[in-house]
C-alpha cells in the first residue's frame, strides 16, 4: 500500500491499515493503533459545499459516502451506529443519478460552510516585546516587526505590549501622545484586575447581565472606550512611532544580576487584553511573544536574578533540582487554560543565546496551537523570515494557511475507543461513549479545541480496540470494515466558518493472520507515533527510559512479525513492510527528541513541539534526516544517512528539518576554493555546486520555522552539523576505515544495532 | 525660640576641609562665647564647660584683652549667626539636585472648574523660576482614577504617558525618564503642560486617586529626595489612601473634633516614609467643597511642606494667587534634606520641638525634608536647675541642609541670654510675638490632640491669666486691686488671645477644612507671621488716597502703614478699607462710597450696580489714579509679607463681607465677646486668682 498517496487524499495516516478484530490480538501488535490526521491540510480537489452537513440523529456522525442510502424512501443508514436517518426536506430531489456531493465515493473529505454564530472580527495580533535586551538586539527585533507589520492588511487589529521590569500596554487609540499603562512585573494580577485597570470593563467580551457588571468601577457611560487593539489602518502611525521610540528597559541591572524580566506577567496581561478586546470565537487572535532571555521576575519565573544561580538543565529537572520549574509550569498551565477558553494562540519567538524558559511555556504554545521559533539572535534570518511567513497571505509565498478556533471531533466505529490525542490541542470536556478506559496524552474525550492550526498541524489519535475475539456478526459487510470520521469545525483563514469532514474506512481482519496485518503496517506513521509517544512518556512518567522502551517495542515487533527460526540470528529476516522500521528507531533513539544530553531543556522542548505539530513526512525528516548526493555521474540521488556516504567528489545535502547542510567533499571544496566553477569550461562543476543550493532554498521556502542553512566543507568546523546525524559506521575504533571520514564516537552503528536486534528477536 | 534661615544670609565660613570647630563633648559649634585660654591653645566650651585643645590649624594668639587676635576676621567668633560649608563627614550621600514633581488633577471636576488649566499654566510659569541650575529635575504627573506619569527621553523626543492604573498598589514606573532636567527640557515641558488641558478635556472620570498619586510621586523621588507639589481638586475617592466624606460632627463646645484627625492611618505612615527618604509634600487644595485637609495635611506637616487652599477654587479670581504661590514656593530661599538640633547650656534642656518636621523616635535631631524661609521651628526650653544670676545662658541651633546650589551647609545660630533674678526684668524682656506664636502652636497641637474646643479656649485664657497674674503678683502687687495691670511688653497679650479665640481655629461654625488649614498654618508660621494672621491690618484706603493727594499714584512704603483698630468704629462713612492678614486681602466698600471712587476702582457707576454683578467683582488694574495707587499699595504690602494675598471685594451680602466683619475682632460678634468685655473677663479671673 502506498500510504503517502492515501495521505494526499485525506490527510490521514494510520499506523496499521488493517486492524485485528479482537482486543487480545490487538495487544500483540506492539505498536499502538493510531491515526495521524492533518485537519487543515490543503487538498486541491476537495469540494467546499455551501450548505450545512447532515448529522446522524443518533451518533452525530456526518452523512458520508459510506452511508447506505435508500433513494426510494429517502433514508440513509449511518455506517457508525447503523441507525436509520431520514433525509431532510430539501434533499427530496436526490436519486442515484442526482446525488449530493457528500455521497460521491471519492469525496470522503469534504468541507461545508457553516452559518456564522458570532459576528466576524478581523484577525487580531498583540505584539509582546521584551525590552531587556541590548539596544542592538532590540533594534533588530523592532525592524523585523515593523517589516512584518507592513505586510499586514489594514483591517487587521493590532496591539502592543512591551515588558521588562514592568509591563507596558500601549493605548493605540490615544493620539495626543504615546500612552501606555504600566503593570508591576513582580505582582500577581488576575485577568479581571488587568481588564479593570485598563478601564476596559464593559468592553467587547462583557455579556449583559453577567456577573462582571455588578462592580462599581469601570469607565463612565459616555466616556470614549479605550482602544488598545485597533485596525492597523487607524493606528499605523501611533504603532510605528511607539515601536521606533521603544528603548531598552531602563531599570538598572547590577553586573552580577540578570535583567528583571517579567515574561509571565506580561503574557498574562496580553492574554487578558486580548480576551477583553476580541469576542470569543470571532477571529484569529494571536499573541506574538518576542523574548530575549529568561523570566526572572514575578509569575512564571524561570531563574533568579542572581547570576550565581544557573538556569535549570535536564539534570536539574531529572532530580527535581530546579527551584522554579514546577511553580512556573503551574502558572503557564493556568495561562494556557485562559487562552484556550478565549481561543487565542500564543506564538513564541525566542531569540537568545541562553535559554528563555520555552520548556516551561511549552504547554501554552502547544495547547493553543501556537508557533515557536527559536534562534540565537534577532539578527538571524531564521527569525526574520519565519516572522514574515506568519503574516503571509493566501497566494503569497510562504503562506501557512493559518486557521483558528477549531473544534476537532473524532467518531469511530463500534468496538473502537479513543484513548487520547498527542498534538497541539486542548482537551474539551464533552461526554462521549467512545472514550477508552486508559488515557494516553489528552484523553478522556473525543473532542478537542485548536485555537490555531496551520495547514501542517497534525494530530495523532490513539485508539483501543475493544472487540472480543472471533465475534460472530450477523452483518458481515458492516463487520468487515470499520470507519473513522474526523469532524473539524473551524474559522477558515478567509473568515468563513467551515466544517471539514473526513471519513476513512479500513478492514477488520482476524488477528491471527499476521501476514495480512503486517501488510497494512505504515512504518513511517508508526515511527512518528512512537516518537510522539516516547517523548510524551518522558515528560509525564517518572524515570521513564525511552531508549529501553523503544528497543523493547522494536524487539517485540520483530519477534511477532519477523521471519526466523528460534535461536538462530542468521535466519532472521524482516518482511519488506517492516524493513525500514529498525533504522527509523535507530535514528529516533539518537535524535534530540529522545536524547537530552547536550541539549538544554529549552531546545528539547522546541524540538518536541515541532515533532508534535508536523505531519508524518515532515516528522520523518526530523527523525531520520534526508541525505542527497550531488555528483558528476548523473542526477542527484538519495544516499544512506551514513558516514560512508561522504566522498571527496560529492556534494551532500542534508535536510535535518531544523537545518539544512550543504556539505562539500574534499575535492569539491578544493575546486570551489580555486574558483573553477567561475570558469566557463567547468559549467558542469558549477551546476553540481548550484543544484544543492537551489534545493536548500526550496526547502527553506516551504518550511516553518524557516530552517538554518549551513554551508560547509569537509573537515570544516560546521561539518559537525552533518556528522552528528550520520550513522557512525566508521569510527576511530574501526579497523579499516571504509570511508573518507570517521566519526569520533562510542555510539553504536546501525549495523551493530541490527545485529543486536536479530539476536534478541530470535531468543525464545 | 523660633529659628529660621532668614535673609540676609549669615556670613559663610568655608569649613569644607577640616570641618567646623566643635566642642569635643557636647559638639557645640564654635561661637563668640567660647573662651580661649592657655595663650589660645585651649578653649572652654560655653555650653558644657569642657576645656578643649585648639586644633592646630585654628590656633591664634590671644590679644591683650584675652580675645583672639583674629576674632574680628572669623565670623563664627564675632557673629551670632554663621553658615559653614560642610566638610565630607556631614554629607551622607552626594547632595542631590532639587527635584520637583507636580501632580495635576485631571478628573472631570478639576477640568470643569478650570483647575486643571490653571494648574498647567501655573506650573509652566513656575518652571522658569525653579532653582538649582541645570541640574534641577522636574517631573509631571496627572491623575484621575489612575496616575499618569509623563516621560521625555531626550530633548528631541515626544513625551510618553505612563498610566499606573493599579491605584491600590501604586509605584513609580522605573522605565522611562520621569524626571527631566528643568533647563534642558523646558520647552518640551511647557509644551506638554500646554497640551494637557486639551488632552484631558473629554475626560469623564470623576474619581480621583490623589492619595495614590502622592504615594507614587514619593516613590519616584525616593532615590533623590525633593518636593512633591500635589494639587488636589476633590476628595480622593479611589485607590490607596482614598478618603470618605465625613460629617463635621461635634460642633459643640464639649465635643471632640474627630474630623481634625486623619481618617486614614496609612497616610501618616506614608508621610513618615516620605520624610525618611527626604521627600517633602506640598499640598495645594483647589476643591469646590470638602477635601479632608485634615487627613491630607499630615503629609505636608510631617515632611516640612506647606498646605495651600483655594477652596472654592475660581479660575478667574484665584489664578493669580495660585501662580504667585507656586512661583514663590519654588523660588524662595530654601533648603533640602535638612537636620536640625538645638543645644542649650547647662541648666537648660530642650523639652520639645514644634513645626512642620519629623522626629524619629529616640533621636534628638529634627528632620526636615525641606525647609524654607517662611517656616519656623519652635523649641521649648525648660529650666532644669537654678541658674546663676548675672551669668549668661546659651542656646545654639544648628541646621545642616543642602542649599539650592547643591552644597551641604550648616547654619549655626548662637544666642546668649542674660540671667536675672528680678522678675520685672524678665517681663521687660518678654517677646509678645514669640509668646503668641508659642500659644498658637499649643492650641493647634491640642486641637489635633483631640481636645474639645472648650478645653482649647480654656487653655488660651488660662495662659493669659497665668502670665498676667504672675506679673500682678510678683511685680505689681502694690497697685490697686480694681485695676487691670498689664506689663508694658505684653500689654497686647489679651487682644491677641481674643483674636486667637475668634480665629478659624477656635471659633464655632468653621468648616472642617478651614479649621484644619488654620492648624496647619499655625503649626509653621514664624513669629512675625502670627501677629498679622491673628490681628489683621486694616488700612483706610479713602484716607490714604486723600493723604497721597490727587494724581499721586505712589503709596508710601508698605512697612510704615499703621493699621487701624479692628473694630467697625474704624470704618469711615463712605470710606473704602483694605484689610490684609498675610494670606488674603479684602477691600471693603461701604454702602456710601462715592460713585466716582466706585467707578475708578471697579468700573461700576453705583453701589446698586455693584450688587447686580453676578459673579465676584474683579478688581482689574484700571488706568486711573485711585486704582493705580491701590495696586501700588498692594504691591508694597505683598512684598512686605512675601505673599500674594488675593484681593476680594466685599460688597453687601457677599461671603467676603462676612469674612471681613469676622476679622474685626474687637467687635462683639457671634464668635465671641468684644475686646472690652474680654478684658473685663480676664481681670475678673485674675482677681479671683488673687482672692
Amino acid at each position: 500500500m502506498d500510504f503517502a498517496a492515501l495521505e494526499d487524499i485525506d490527510g490521514v495516516r494510520l499506523t496499521w491499515n488493517i486492524w485485528p478484530n479482537s482486543k487480545l490480538e490487538a495487544t500483540k501488535c506492539v505498536i499502538p493503533f493510531a491515526s495521524v490526521y492533518t485537519p487543515n491540510k490543503r487538498l486541491p480537489t476537495m469540494p467546499v459545499l455551501p450548505y450545512e452537513p447532515i448529522p446522524c440523529k443518533q451518533c452525530t456522525a456526518v452523512l458520508n459516502p459510506y452511508a447506505r442510502v435508500d433513494f426510494y424512501s429517502k433514508v440513509w443508514i449511518c455506517p457508525f451506529c447503523h441507525s436509520r436517518n431520514h433525509f431532510p426536506a430539501h434533499y427530496q430531489g436526490i436519486s442515484d443519478t442526482n446525488m449530493p456531493a457528500e455521497l460521491y465515493p471519492n469525496y470522503c473529505t469534504i468541507e461545508y460552510t457553516l452559518p456564522k454564530t458570532v459576528a466576524p472580527h478581523p484577525p487580531a495580533y498583540v505584539f509582546l516585546i521584551d525590552t531587556c535586551v541590548s539596544e542592538d538586539e532590540l533594534g533588530a527585533c523592532k525592524t523585523a516587526i515593523m517589516q512584518a507589520i507592513q505586510t499586514l492588511p489594514e483591517y487587521a487589529y493590532v496591539g502592543l505590549v512591551t515588558f521588562g521590569t514592568h509591563v507596558h500596554v500601549y493605548e493605540l487609540g490615544f493620539t495626543e501622545c504615546s500612552k501606555c499603562f504600566v503593570f508591576r512585573g513582580s505582582k500577581e494580577y488576575t485577568s479581571q484586575q488587568i481588564v479593570e485597570q485598563l478601564g476596559m470593563r464593559g468592553g467587547a467580551s462583557a455579556r449583559p447581565g453577567g456577573p462582571g457588571q455588578a462592580g462599581p468601577a469601570g469607565p463612565q457611560p459616555g466616556a470614549p472606550q479605550r482602544r488598545f487593539l485597533m485596525p492597523l489602518g487607524e493606528c499605523e502611525f501611533t504603532l510605528t512611532t511607539a515601536l521606533e521610540e521603544l528603548q531598552k528597559d531602563s531599570y538598572p541591572v547590577i553586573a552580577t544580576h540578570r535583567p528583571a524580566r517579567c515574561t509571565g506577567t506580561a503574557m498574562q496581561v496580553a492574554a487578558a487584553l486580548m480576551g477583553a478586546s476580541v469576542p470569543i470565537g470571532s477571529c484569529a487572535a494571536r499573541i506574538l511573544l518576542f523574548v530575549g532571555g529568561p523570566c526572572t521576575e514575578g509569575q512564571g519565573k524561570v531563574v533568579s536574578r542572581e547570576l550565581t544561580e544557573e538556569i535549570r538543565s535536564h539534570k536539574d529537572l531529572a532530580k527535581d533540582g530546579a527551584p522554579h520549574y514546577r511553580k512556573a509550569k503551574k502558572f503557564y498551565d493556568g495561562l494556557a487554560a485562559e487562552l484556550v477558553a478565549h481561543g487565542h494562540a500564543l506564538d513564541v519567538f525566542a531569540c537568545a543565546l541562553d535559554q528563555v524558559g520555552v520548556a516551561e511555556m511549552k504547554d501554552v504554545v502547544m495547547t493553543t496551537g501556537g508557533l515557536t521559533v527559536q534562534t540565537d539572535t534577532y539578527h538571524n534570518v531564521v527569525f526574520r523570515d519565519s516572522l514574515k511567513r506568519l503574516f503571509a497571505r493566501d497566494g503569497e509565498e510562504g503562506f501557512l494557511g493559518l486557521s483558528s478556533n477549531a473544534t476537532f471531533e473524532v467518531i469511530p466505529s463500534r468496538d473502537i475507543k479513543v484513548a487520547g490525542l498527542l498534538g497541539p490541542a486542548a482537551r474539551v470536556d464533552k461526554k462521549s461513549p467512545h472514550v477508552a478506559d486508559v488515557e494516553v496524552g489528552l484523553g478522556g474525550t473525543t473532542t478537542w479545541k485548536l485555537c490555531s492550526l496551520d495547514s501542517e498541524t497534525s494530530l495523532a489519535l490513539l485508539y483501543e480496540i475493544t472487540a472480543t475475539a472471533n465475534r460472530d456478526a450477523g452483518d458481515a459487510q458492516a463487520n468487515a470494515q470499520f470507519f473513522l470520521q474526523f469532524i473539524t469545525r473551524y474559522l477558515h483563514w478567509t473568515g468563513e466558518l467551515r466544517c471539514r469532514v473526513t471519513t476513512v474506512t479500513r478492514r477488520w481482519i482476524d488477528g491471527s493472520q499476521i501476514g495480512e496485518i503486517i501488510s497494512g503496517f505504515d512504518q513511517e506513521a508508526a515511527a512518528v507515533l512512537m516518537g510522539r509517544l516516547a517523548t510524551h512518556k518522558m515528560e509525564t512518567e517518572e524515570d521513564f527510559d525511552a531508549t529501553r522502551w523503544l528497543d523493547r517495542a522494536l524487539i517485540r515487533l520483530a519477534q511477532r512479525f519477523g521471519d526466523y527460526r528460534k535461536d538462530d540470528p542468521q535466519s532472521f529476516n524482516l518482511r519488506p513492510e517492516l524493513s525500514f522500521y529498525p533504522q527509523f528507531m535507530f535514528h529516533l533513539r539518537r535524535s534530540p527528541f529522545v536524547q537530552v544530553f547536550g541539549n538544554s531543556p529549552d531546545e528539547t522542548a522546541y524540538y518536541r513541539m515541532a515533532l508534535f505539530r508536523v505531519s508524518v513526512p515532515d516528522a520523518m525528516v526530523m527523525i531520520q534526516p534526508q541525505l542527497t548526493a550531488y555528483h558528476f555521474n548523473g542526477p542527484p540521488e538519495p544516499v544512506l544517512l551514513d558516514v560512508s556516504s561522504i566522498l571527496p567528489e560529492r556534494v551532500l545535502l542534508l535536510d535535518a528539518y531544523f537545518y539544512v547542510v550543504v556539505f562539500h567533499g574534499t575535492t569539491i571544496a578544493q575546486w570551489r576554493k580555486a574558483e573553477y566553477h567561475l570558469q566557463p569550461e567547468h559549467v558542469a562543476f558549477a551546476q553540481v555546486l548550484a543544484a544543492p543550493q537551489a534545493e536548500g532554498k526550496e526547502i527553506v521556502r516551504r518550511r516553518f520555522p524557516v530552517p538554518k542553512i549551513v554551508d560547509c566543507d569537509h573537515n570544516g568546523s560546521q561539518a559537525r552539523f552533518l556528522l552528528v546525524k550520520l550513522n557512525p559506521s566508521s569510527t576511530y575504533t574501526s579497523a579499516t576505515p571504509m570511508s573518507a571520514e570517521v566519526i569520533n564516537t562510542d555510539d553504536v552503528s546501525l549495523a551493530t544495532f541490527t545485529e543486536h536486534l536479530k539476536r534478541l528477536a530470535v531468543q525464545s | 525660640m523660633p529659628s529660621k534661615p532668614t535673609p540676609p544670609p549669615a556670613q559663610t565660613v568655608d569649613a569644607s576641609e577640616a570641618g567646623p570647630v566643635r566642642c569635643g563633648r557636647c559638639k557645640a559649634y564654635m561661637n563668640p562665647w567660647m573662651r580661649f585660654t592657655g595663650s589660645g591653645r585651649t578653649f572652654t566650651c560655653n555650653f558644657c564647660g569642657l576645656s578643649n585643645n585648639t586644633p592646630d590649624h585654628y590656633f591664634s594668639h590671644l590679644g591683650p584683652d584675652g580675645r583672639r587676635t583674629d576674632a574680628h576676621e572669623r565670623p563664627e567668633l564675632c557673629r551670632g549667626s554663621v553658615e559653614y560649608l560642610a566638610s565630607k563627614e556631614y554629607v551622607f550621600r552626594p547632595p542631590m539636585a532639587p527635584a520637583h514633581v507636580f501632580l495635576i488633577d485631571v478628573s472631570q471636576t478639576a477640568i470643569a472648574t478650570g483647575a486643571t488649566a490653571s494648574l498647567c499654566r501655573a506650573v509652566a510659569a513656575a518652571l522658569e523660576r525653579i532653582q538649582g541650575g541645570p541640574q534641577a529635575l522636574v517631573g509631571i504627573a496627572t491623575f484621575d482614577s489612575a496616575v499618569h506619569f509623563y516621560s521625555i527621553r531626550s530633548p528631541s523626543a515626544a513625551p510618553q504617558m505612563l498610566v499606573m492604573s493599579d491605584v491600590a498598589d501604586v509605584f513609580a514606573p522605573s522605565s522611562g525618564k520621569l524626571l527631566m532636567e528643568a533647563a534642558e527640557y523646558k520647552s518640551q515641558l511647557v509644551e506638554l503642560l500646554e497640551s494637557l488641558p486639551a488632552m484631558w478635556a473629554a475626560n469623564r472620570t470623576n474619581e480621583n486617586c490623589a492619595g495614590a498619586a502622592i504615594e507614587a510621586a514619593i516613590d519616584l523621588l525616593k532615590p533623590y529626595g525633593g518636593k512633591v507639589h500635589a494639587f488636589v481638586a476633590s476628595l480622593p475617592s479611589v485607590g490607596v489612601h482614598s478618603l470618605k466624606p465625613r460629617e463635621a460632627s461635634g460642633l459643640g463646645e464639649k465635643d471632640k473634633l474627630a474630623y481634625l484627625m486623619s481618617q486614614d492611618n496609612t497616610l501618616r505612615s506614608l508621610a513618615t516614609t516620605a520624610a525618611d527618604h527626604m521627600v517633602c509634600v506640598d499640598l495645594l487644595v483647589l476643591g469646590q467643597s470638602y477635601c479632608d485637609v485634615a487627613s491630607l495635611s499630615d503629609l505636608a506637616t510631617t515632611t516640612g511642606g506647606t498646605v495651600y487652599s483655594y477652596t472654592p477654587y475660581n479660575s478667574q479670581t484665584d489664578f493669580d494667587q495660585l501662580v504667585n504661590d507656586l512661583i514663590w514656593n519654588v523660588s524662595r530661599l530654601q533648603g533640602l534634606e535638612a537636620v536640625m538640633r538645638v543645644r542649650c547650656s547647662s541648666g537648660l534642656d530642650v523639652e520639645s520641638y514644634s513645626g512642620h518636621c519629623y522626629r524619629q523616635p529616640n533621636t534628638p535631631d529634627v528632620y526636615l525634608p525641606a525647609i524654607d524661609c517662611d517656616k519656623a521651628l519652635l523649641a521649648r526650653i525648660n529650666v532644669t536647675e537654678k541658674l546663676a544670676a548675672g551669668s549668661e545662658a546659651y542656646v545654639q541651633a544648628a541646621l545642616l541642609y543642602t542649599n539650592m546650589s547643591g552644597q551641604r551647609v550648616i547654619r549655626v545660630h548662637t544666642l546668649a541670654l542674660p540671667i536675672t533674678d528680678n522678675i520685672s526684668t524678665v517681663f521687660k524682656g518678654a517677646d509678645l510675638d514669640a509668646q503668641i506664636c508659642s500659644l498658637g502652636r499649643r492650641v493647634s497641637s491640642s486641637l489635633l490632640g483631640q481636645a474639645t474646643l472648650g478645653a482649647c479656649r480654656e487653655l488660651v485664657s488660662a495662659a493669659v491669666v497665668a502670665t498676667l497674674y504672675a506679673y500682678r503678683r510678683y511685680c505689681a502687687s502694690s497697685s490697686s486691686a480694681v485695676q487691670l495691670i498689664l506689663p508694658e511688653a505684653l500689654k497686647l497679650l489679651p487682644l491677641y488671645a481674643l483674636s486667637l479665640l475668634k480665629g478659624a481655629g477656635l471659633k464655632d461654625n468653621v468648616k472642617p477644612d478651614d479649621r484644619s488649614l488654620w492648624i496647619a498654618r499655625m503649626g509653621c508660621l514664624p513669629c512675625s507671621g502670627v501677629g498679622p494672621l491673628l490681628y489683621p491690618r486694616l488700612l483706610p484706603l479713602s484716607r490714604l488716597l486723600a493723604e497721597a493727594g490727587e494724581g499721586n499714584a505712589t503709596a508710601a512704603d508698605g512697612n510704615t502703614f499703621e493699621g487701624l483698630t479692628l473694630s467697625s468704629e474704624s470704618l469711615e462713612l463712605g470710606g473704602v478699607s483694605l484689610l490684609e492678614n498675610g494670606y488674603e486681602a479684602i477691600l471693603y466698600l461701604g454702602r456710601d462710597v462715592p460713585n466716582q471712587l466706585l467707578h475708578d476702582l471697579l468700573g461700576v457707576d453705583s453701589y446698586d450696580e455693584l450688587l447686580r454683578i453676578p459673579n465676584t467683582p474683579a478688581l482689574l488694574p484700571r488706568d486711573n489714579w485711585p486704582s493705580r495707587l491701590l495696586s501700588d499699595l498692594l504691591n508694597k504690602i505683598r512684598l512686605q509679607r512675601s505673599s500674594f494675598m488675593r484681593l476680594r471685594v466685599a460688597r453687601k451680602g457677599d461671603p467676603a463681607e462676612s469674612a471681613f466683619f469676622a476679622m474685626l475682632v474687637e467687635d462683639r460678634s457671634t464668635a465671641g465677646m468684644s475686646y472690652v468685655e474680654y478684658l473685663c473677663q480676664i481681670h475678673r479671673l485674675i482677681q479671683n486668682k488673687m482672692g
